[in-house]
């Protein structure tokens, strides 16, 4: 199973944003920079695990994305 | 996993004891207390390290009077042999056969290190294995009373989704960050903000006038009103050379728009110019070709002179030679010369004409090279004229913003000094010029103070308007995190889908063969990997289902789970058809007989007609004495 989740996992979660961005007006102001750093964070996390990243560093990379 | 053998020492009942098993079916078949779930037990003991009734202690399953209970197992994997020992004391030890020798290739004592080893090795899971792979008695009546929350957490547990759960709670956490940024942001936002400007501004505007009255009233002798009356004569001597240079610009254009229009001609005139260059070259060739012409004309006259002086002086005779000449011959002779210089004069006559065409082209383009220089000297000077204008202007515009700051209008700039200084000077003389000072300078503190109010509050504005950017990004950050949190939630749903749906197909095709109820469908992630059990289209609860209903259900969604989740490639079925009726056996029966052909499986049943039905199986008896 966890093989399910490294291969596909990622794709899965980068359609689910897109779709909820389409039917949800709210995040349409989003930049691709944005979702990008969003992405970019759930894959870490889940690279990571839940004992080496901390809220913080989440926070962080979405702010420093957005910055870049 | 092909299971080979069972081997225990002080383990429940049993002091030493092996078992043997074999591929397909297995039986362990005996009366009560003859040990039959014990060997499930030590099956399950040995591969996961627990009992497989929950919440019973290891050391419980050991012999009563035993200090330690030993469970072991012997089993291929991937064509190796393996030997597992586990001790109700944690101890574990892994062999592994090579040329016929047992070495031990894992000895430790600490759970975590042998679970880890476990799962790698063989994806030996406890609770993958205890739902999967094992029925023990009792199991499906509290796996029905279990709570929603603790089912699934068992299957984003079994599904790998509670990594899942845990980036999504990271994600919370960092929303939460996000929210106490924005909470703080607005504080410092509400501290900055204030609404006093605009009357700082008014108050500070109505001050001014006021003191422009008083300077007025008091006169020249103010620092303003001297600064004002040289700003004004300024302003007067700007005019005054704006004008003149725009005057100097308008003849310097005449006879041009503007000075495009004039770049305009200039480069008409240069292209003609360019045009007209070799001039001097063709008048120079032509004027030689005439030279040239004219001395052959003299030559040829020359000639036919001589030659009539010939014929005529000479009485036909040669004056050096002294013969007679050929008077006719002679005479042709002058002919031929007379129309050669008759050719050569109308030739002449062109070129003539072509060198005076020429001449008039070359003054022409002389003239033309004398009115571009003209024309170069005025651009340049326009240029000039438009760079002193633009400067002039700028100045005038920055006198004429003093002056309108300090209050004095641009009508009146055009005024002269000296009547200003007349104005001023015409002070009443009942005004006391003391009094009037006194309050001109306390109007300048107050001036003076709220222009420095007005400065704070303007650097207030300032860092207001860097909190807000700051803020806005904030915001958005709070929004990708809300999204992300949304994405994550989206996921573990879809992977749920992804994952369970292949189940949910293998359950209803089961059911369906058995032909134990109507048309079924099933959900498994409605009430989280509780069957939702829908027959001939009407939601039916699992508990009104009789015993052997559930039983076969339950049996089906393991089988079912197996094929989705894996599973070590046995099955273990602690009696399956206990309460079951005489038909619903022969189902049974049936069921483990299919399920043989793709699995080992191993079953205990007391039931001689259980016995009976499953004949050919390896029978492993058991009875209290043993």
């Amino acid at each position: 199973m966890d093989t399910v989740l490294d291969n596909e996992t990622r794709e899965i979660y980068k359609a689910e944003i897109e779709a909820i961005i389409q039917h949800d007006s709210k995040y349409i102001s989003l930049s691709p920079d944005e979702l990008e750093a969003i992405v970019k964070a759930f894959e870490f996390t889940l690279t990571n695990g839940r004992e080496k990243v901390r809220a913080q560093m989440i926070y962080d990379l979405i702010q420093e994305k957005r910055d870049n | 996993m092909r299971l080979e053998r069972i081997r225990l020492k002080t383990f429940g009942c049993f002091q030493q004891q092996d078992f043997e098993m074999s591929d397909g079916i297995n039986l362990i078949f005996g009366p009560n207390f003859s040990g039959k779930s014990t060997l499930v037990n030590a099956i399950f003991f040995t591969l996961t390290g627990k009992p497989i009734v929950p919440r019973v202690d290891a050391t419980a399953i050991k012999s009563a009077k035993s200090y330690s209970g030993t469970a072991g197992l012997q089993f291929v994997e991937n064509d190796e042999r393996y030997m597992l020992f586990r001790g109700t004391g944690k101890r574990f030890q892994l062999r592994q056969e090579k040329n016929g020798e047992w070495h031990i290739v894992f000895d430790d004592k600490r759970v975590t290190v042998v679970e880890a080893t476990l799962k790698d090795k063989f994806g030996i899971m406890h609770d993958r294995l205890a739902l999967t792979t094992f029925l023990r008695e009792g199991e499906i009546f509290e796996f029905l009373a279990r709570q929603p929350a603790t089912r699934r957490d068992v299957l984003f547990a079994l599904l790998g989704i509670d990594r899942l759960i845990e980036v999504r709670e990271r994600f919370i956490d960092a929303r939460r960050l996000a929210k106490r940024e924005r909470n703080r942001i607005q504080a410092h936002q509400n501290s900055l903000r204030f609404s006093a400007q605009n009357e700082h501004k008014k108050e500070i505007e109505r001050i001014e006038a006021k003191l422009k009255e008083l300077e007025r009233a008091y006169g020249t002798e103010t620092g303003d009103a001297e600064l004002i009356a040289e700003w004004k004569q300024s302003h007067r001597q700007t005019q005054t050379q704006l004008h003149a240079l725009t005057q100097d610009q308008t003849e310097t254009l005449s006879g041009f728009n503007n000075i495009s229009h004039l770049r305009e001609m200039m480069t008409t005139i240069e292209t003609a110019v360019k045009e007209a260059t070799g001039l001097e070259k063709e008048r120079e060739e032509l004027i030689q070709k005439i030279g040239s012409i004219d001395s052959q004309i003299a030559a040829l006259t020359k000639v036919c002179d001589t030659l009539r002086s010939l014929i005529e002086n000479n009485d036909g005779h040669c004056p050096t030679c002294h013969q007679k000449l050929e008077q006719e011959i002679v005479q042709k002779i002058i002919e031929e010369k007379e129309t050669e210089k008759l050719q050569l004069s109308a030739e002449l006559d062109n070129h003539k004409k072509s060198l005076a065409e020429k001449t008039e082209s070359l003054e022409s383009r002389q003239e033309l090279e004398q009115r571009l220089q003209t024309l170069q000297a005025k651009t340049t000077r326009l240029e000039q004229l438009e760079q002193d204008i633009e400067k002039m202007r700028t100045e005038l515009d920055t006198l004429t913003t003093r002056l309108n700051e300090k209050g004095v209008s641009e009508e009146a700039t055009d005024e002269s000094f000296n009547n200003d200084v007349q104005s001023a000077e015409s002070i009443p003389e009942n005004l006391d010029k003391r009094q009037l000072k006194e309050r001109i300078d306390s109007e300048r503190k107050k001036l003076e103070k709220l222009k420095q109010e007005e400065a704070v509050q303007l650097d207030r504005l300032e860092r207001l308007q860097k909190v807000n950017a700051e803020a806005e990004q904030v915001e958005r950050t709070t929004l990708s995190l809300e999204l992300a949190c949304a994405g994550v939630d989206k996921t573990i749903e879809t992977l749920q889908r992804q994952i369970l749906k292949p189940a949910e197909e293998e359950l209803h095709r089961r059911l369906e063969q058995m032909e134990l109820f109507g048309r079924t469908r099933i959900d498994l992630q409605k009430q989280h990997l509780l069957p939702s059990l829908k027959i001939d289209g009407v939601d039916r609860s699992l508990m009104l289902l009789s015993g052997s209903e559930k039983m076969f259900l339950y049996l089906c969604f393991k089988v079912a789970l197996a094929k989705v989740l894996g599973n070590p490639g046995f099955f273990v079925f602690d009696d399956p058809t206990l309460h079951l009726d005489d038909e619903r056996k022969v189902l049974m029966v049936d069921f483990i007989r299919q399920l043989a052909e793709d699995h080992q499986v191993v079953v205990t049943s007391y039931d001689e007609e259980v016995r009976a039905g499953l004949e050919g199986a390896h029978l492993i008896e058991m009875s209290r004495e043993s």
